[in-house]
């Protein structure tokens, strides 16, 4: 059987594939969090703002 | 004690008023039928956190008493409710959903419980909740003090979170309303998977004060329901200025639907790649369907688009710098690693982390998307979007895998976006079952400019009066 890309995707994605894959560490859990939070800082930073913008909140004196 | 029929516990908050008023029953049998099949049915969806039995039977004595001379205080009086357990209740445990506060005992009322006190509504029970609303971020069902939340349609189905409990108890027929919360699809994914009417207020109309803060900056209260019309009835009550929370923003509402614009003069925004592309195919006859009875009401259609931000990196940003400074004690004390969800306590612990700067840019981009949404609405009085692409998700899956048609993504985002724009901009949703896919409930979502609740209630009205979707109830 020829194994496209596309079936390898469907097997990978399947749970009998899940199921031997081995439960993520806690040190992996939290690499992937603190890998999350950075690809969101590099999408804010790939937008540019006006120097004349405040943040979305207000304090009250 | 009068007898409850099963169509009671289906019924909208008119009717069980007006059946109040006319004697068929008491409000205390009413309490009494409600709460125990609350006891006895939220169980089974892991949707009950806990029962509020003795208190719900005391307050609808007294309701009683003011029914007996006729003192009238609003339909909600005599009308058994529960909230969401981010809510305190004095001298009772609120657990927000997590293991660390399972023991945690506040001496005061959310104002929200106080509010509908005050018009005589019967708190039954608090509802289960994903803990500490998701905060972190969580990768399975299972994140919760009380288990996965169970779909009243389909136990094998999620029933959404993080108001998986207000939902639920809704859907089943155990309570005839609920508060929950949203900070980001909290309202609208529940509501959406269980086939329940529900509004997300706009920022600041709902006190918070009593409740759990996971955003400061996102965080909003809203009601579950059975119809548009009953969401308008709680939030005329729960809404109003409250200087406890300083999110408050002054304003009250007065459900008033007929005082809007005619339906039939009001734009319509919506992105049909939406309902051709990104809903799923099991789900697509359903949501075409409800497309075509909105426009059967005489609304102007709009093709449009959400402006071009990256909402999904501003709001996981503005939440992960919020909730990782009001959580801070709690990852600093190690309590954090007794939550049920590994993926939330390393989003937890991730999120001390963030830089100033980085939430400083998403907090003035979120004012630029803000201004952004401002300007769309000037060509539009609403959008219509899915609520969700599909159906529940099944109950051990993943939830960051989603259940997508597996294929390509479409080019277009559509509105694919709208749930995190919509909170990043304080934005109201109003959320509409439409229909099944997969044996399931599906919805719409209604989204407005700031303050347009009643625009929102009204084509929700209109819509409810064209379909029956929202009459249906699941194998209880």
């Amino acid at each position: 059987m020829k194994l496209t890309r596309r079936k390898l995707a469907v097997i990978l994605a399947s749970g009998s594939a899940l199921a031997q894959t081995p439960p993520p560490t806690p040190d992996d859990l939290l690499k992937t969090a603190r890998e999350r939070n950075q690809a969101n800082a590099a999408a804010l930073d790939a937008e540019s703002i006006p120097m004349s913008t405040e943040p979305a909140f207000q304090f009250k004196a | 004690m009068a007898a409850i029929g099963n169509d009671v516990f289906f019924a909208a908050i008119p009717e069980l008023n007006a059946r109040l008023k006319n004697k068929e029953f008491k409000a205390e049998d009413l309490a009494r039928a409600f709460a125990e099949r609350l006891a006895q049915l939220g169980p089974r969806y892991n949707a009950l956190a806990l029962p509020l039995h003795q208190e719900a039977i005391r307050a609808a004595k007294a309701v009683d008493k003011d029914l007996k001379i006729e003192r009238y205080r609003g339909l909600l009086q005599g009308i058994p409710y529960g909230v969401k357990d981010l809510l305190s209740f004095a001298g009772q445990p609120t657990t927000w959903g997590a293991k660390p506060y399972a023991g945690q005992v506040f001496d005061y009322n959310a104002a929200v419980i106080d509010r509908l006190t005050d018009v005589g509504a019967v708190l039954a029970g608090k509802l289960s909740m994903v803990e500490l609303a998701g905060g972190g971020g969580y990768r399975f069902a299972s994140a919760s003090l009380t288990g996965p939340g169970l779909n009243p349609w389909d136990r094998s189905r999620w029933s959404g979170g993080s108001s998986s409990g207000s939902a639920a108890a809704v859907a089943a027929g155990l309570v005839p309303f609920a508060i929950g919360s949203e900070t980001s699809g909290s309202i609208v994914t529940p509501a959406a998977f269980c086939g329940v009417t529900a509004l997300r207020p706009t920022y600041g109309l709902v006190s918070r004060y009593g409740a759990m803060a996971l955003s400061w900056t996102l965080d909003k209260l809203g009601p579950f329901a059975h119809t548009a019309e009953d969401c308008g009835l709680i939030l005329h009550v729960i809404s109003g200025k409250d200087g406890r929370d300083p999110g408050s923003a002054g304003k009250s509402f007065y459900y008033a639907p007929q005082y809007v614009r005619p339906v039939k003069e009001l734009r319509v925004g919506f992105a049909p790649v939406d309902w051709a592309e990104w809903a799923e195919p099991s789900a697509r006859p359903a949501f075409d369907a409800a497309l075509e009875v909105v426009k059967a009401a005489g609304v102007r259609m709009i093709e449009t688009k959400l402006p071009l931000y990256p909402y999904g990196a501003a709001l996981s940003t503005i939440l992960a710098a919020e909730q990782g400074s009001i959580f801070e004690p709690l990852i600093a004390s190690g309590r954090v690693n007794e939550l049920a969800d590994a993926a939330q306590i390393a989003g937890l612990k991730a999120s001390l982390e963030v830089a100033a700067k980085d939430y400083l840019k998403a907090m003035r981009l979120r004012r630029l998307m803000q201004e952004a949404m401002q300007r769309l609405f000037a060509d539009v009085d609403l959008l219509v979007a899915p609520a969700r692409t599909g159906p529940a998700s099944k109950i051990d899956q993943p939830l960051d895998r989603g259940a997508g048609a597996g294929g390509p993504a479409p080019k277009d985002p559509g509105f694919r976006a709208i749930i995190q724009a919509g909170n990043l901009a304080g934005l109201p949703a109003l959320v509409l079952p439409c229909g099944f896919a997969e044996g399931l409930p599906v919805a719409l979502q209604l989204v407005g400019a700031p303050w347009a609740e009643n625009t929102l209630l009204a084509v929700g009205r209109e819509f409810q009066l064209r379909t029956d979707w929202h009459k249906r109830r699941p194998p209880v």
